[in-house]
């Protein structure tokens, strides 16, 4: 059984691996202020800790060794050290990290939990790692394979309930949740405050094309006709709020995430008609250089 | 293989319908299965109502200093800032980014505790008609949130921002708390002239500092 996604695999670990290192490489800097117990953040009983009977001063106070190891720990899965162990350990800190200050989270952080989960079973270290010797046990494969249907069954499932939950909604039903978005100060950059988000054909038009798009991910992305429409519309929105709204990690996770409905197969074609087209343009400037000069 | 293959298989449908269920909105399987998704709660919480329904308000973090003498001495508005200072140094606003999240997190579990209060006020009030029942009622409940952890971080912040502000820390010695809703213009009022309606969600006493 041979795993028909090894570049993809290799491609969202290093993205995860350094997408864990900014965010925690930022933290660090503030980490006082928001994992430790010399704070002015008063947090609140934390049912996790105290139903495995885990020491939440302890980790407060040594929050130093938790943040420098998840940064160890990152830089190793980017260049795949200790592969799946090394996935274990990370998911352990980053969920120990997490519990210690709920109000950082936010959907992507939720969702990278669970990714890291599905990493912790997958083989993702075929490419970009200093030992390539990959295991190539039947069952290994075989539970590697589940996960990575796991992460694209879960993104799916993200997208359905997101678009249950706004279907409900009457500012969505009626075509203007946008406008409130857009209007929202925590989120709107200044790209937000030109007249054109105001205009009620964009509003309307992208509030139904989001809800839209998230009802039917779930069903299209497993047809093999429609499913390089349904990430190229999904590309887009995400790119759209990362431009326009102040929500960024979560945009490029849940973007990253993509590249897994992706075969090698279907990546090598991609990338040869890439080289191809960049050589024809390349050509096709030299010959334009050459009549212009001869 | 094949058997362990069914076996994994079956694993992860169970697994993935326990999850849909948990994340999809109350209905009828979901309560009647609400036992078995409890251990979501603890190892796999989990929310995708991403901007369901959108927020309608934007808040409002007021501090107002008094002295000893309960005089005002300034009166600051907290948010703004964070939220400008977090557009202003994009891409590497991790900073302002993060306190946005503590203090617009921290104001948001007030508000749903207050909203939870005022369900609560109803309900031991229905049988009742007498004004001093419901008044005592609301302060007990509104004594609760004074003294909850949320509400305790804000007055924490509270000392960072007087720090910042004032010279003279040492003349401060109350603080009072305010939480304002500035409601975003409705669709069809987008263009008009005429400013956002401000409610006041909730007014602290004057809280001693320590």
């Amino acid at each position: 059984m041979h795993n028909q996604f090894n570049i993809a695999l290799s491609i969202f670990r290093v993205y995860i691996g350094v997408h864990i290192f900014k965010k925690y490489f930022f933290y660090f800097f503030n980490k006082n202020i928001l994992f430790s117990n010399d704070t002015f953040i008063n947090h609140p009983p934390n049912l996790f800790f105290k139903f495995l009977n885990i020491n939440e001063i302890f980790l407060r106070n040594n929050i130093d060794f938790f943040i420098i190891f998840v940064l160890i720990l990152s830089i190793s899965f980017i260049f795949g050290i200790g592969k799946n162990f090394t996935a274990i350990l990370l998911f352990i800190n980053v969920e120990i990290l997490q519990r210690l200050n709920l109000l950082l989270l936010n959907g992507g952080d939720n969702f990278l939990k669970f990714i890291l989960i599905y990493l912790c079973f997958i083989s993702c270290y075929k490419y970009f790692v200093f030992d390539k010797n990959l295991n190539q046990n039947k069952l290994l494969n075989l539970i590697s394979e589940k996960a990575i249907l796991c992460i694209k069954i879960h993104l799916c499932i993200i997208y359905f309930v997101s678009a249950i939950s706004k279907v409900h909604s009457d500012l969505w039903y009626n075509g203007i949740a946008n406008y409130y978005i857009f209007n929202n100060e925590r989120f709107s950059n200044v790209l937000s405050y030109y007249k054109v988000f105001n205009n009620y054909i964009l509003i309307t038009l992208s509030t139904y094309l989001a809800i839209i798009w998230e009802l039917s991910f779930s069903f299209l992305i497993w047809s093999k006709k429609y499913k390089y429409y349904i990430l190229l519309l999904g590309l887009t929105i995400h790119l759209g709020i990362y431009f326009v709204m102040m929500i960024h990690d979560f945009e490029i996770l849940f973007l990253s995430t993509y590249i897994l409905f992706f075969s090698d197969e279907e990546l090598l074609i991609f990338r040869n008609k890439f080289i191809n087209k960049i050589e024809y343009v390349q050509e096709r400037l030299l010959n334009g250089t050459n009549r212009k000069f001869f | 293989m094949k058997l362990i293959n069914n076996v994994l298989n079956a694993t992860l449908i169970i697994y993935f319908i326990l999850t849909l269920l948990y994340c999809l909105p109350n209905n009828p399987i979901k309560i009647y299965n609400s036992n078995y998704l409890k251990i979501f709660d603890i190892f796999l919480q989990q929310r995708w109502d991403f901007f369901a329904p959108p927020p309608k308000s934007n808040y409002k973090l007021y501090f107002s200093y008094f002295d000893r003498k309960k005089a005002l001495i300034g009166t600051y508005e907290v948010l703004t800032p964070i939220l400008n200072e977090k557009r202003n140094s994009l891409p590497f606003n991790a900073s302002a980014e993060a306190l946005d999240y503590i203090i617009s997190g921290n104001i948001s579990e007030i508000i749903y505790l207050i909203a939870n209060n005022q369900k609560e006020i109803a309900y031991k009030n229905r049988n009742k008609k007498t004004q001093s029942n419901y008044v005592n009622v609301h302060k007990t409940l509104n004594e609760d949130i004074f003294s909850n952890c949320y509400f305790k971080t804000i007055k924490n912040f509270s000392k960072i921002i007087r720090k910042g502000n004032i010279s003279n820390k040492d003349a401060v010695h109350y603080v009072q708390i305010s939480i304002v809703e500035v409601e975003i213009k409705k669709f069809i009022d987008r263009y008009s002239n005429e400013r956002e309606s401000k409610n006041l969600v909730i007014k602290s006493d004057l809280l001693k500092y320590d």
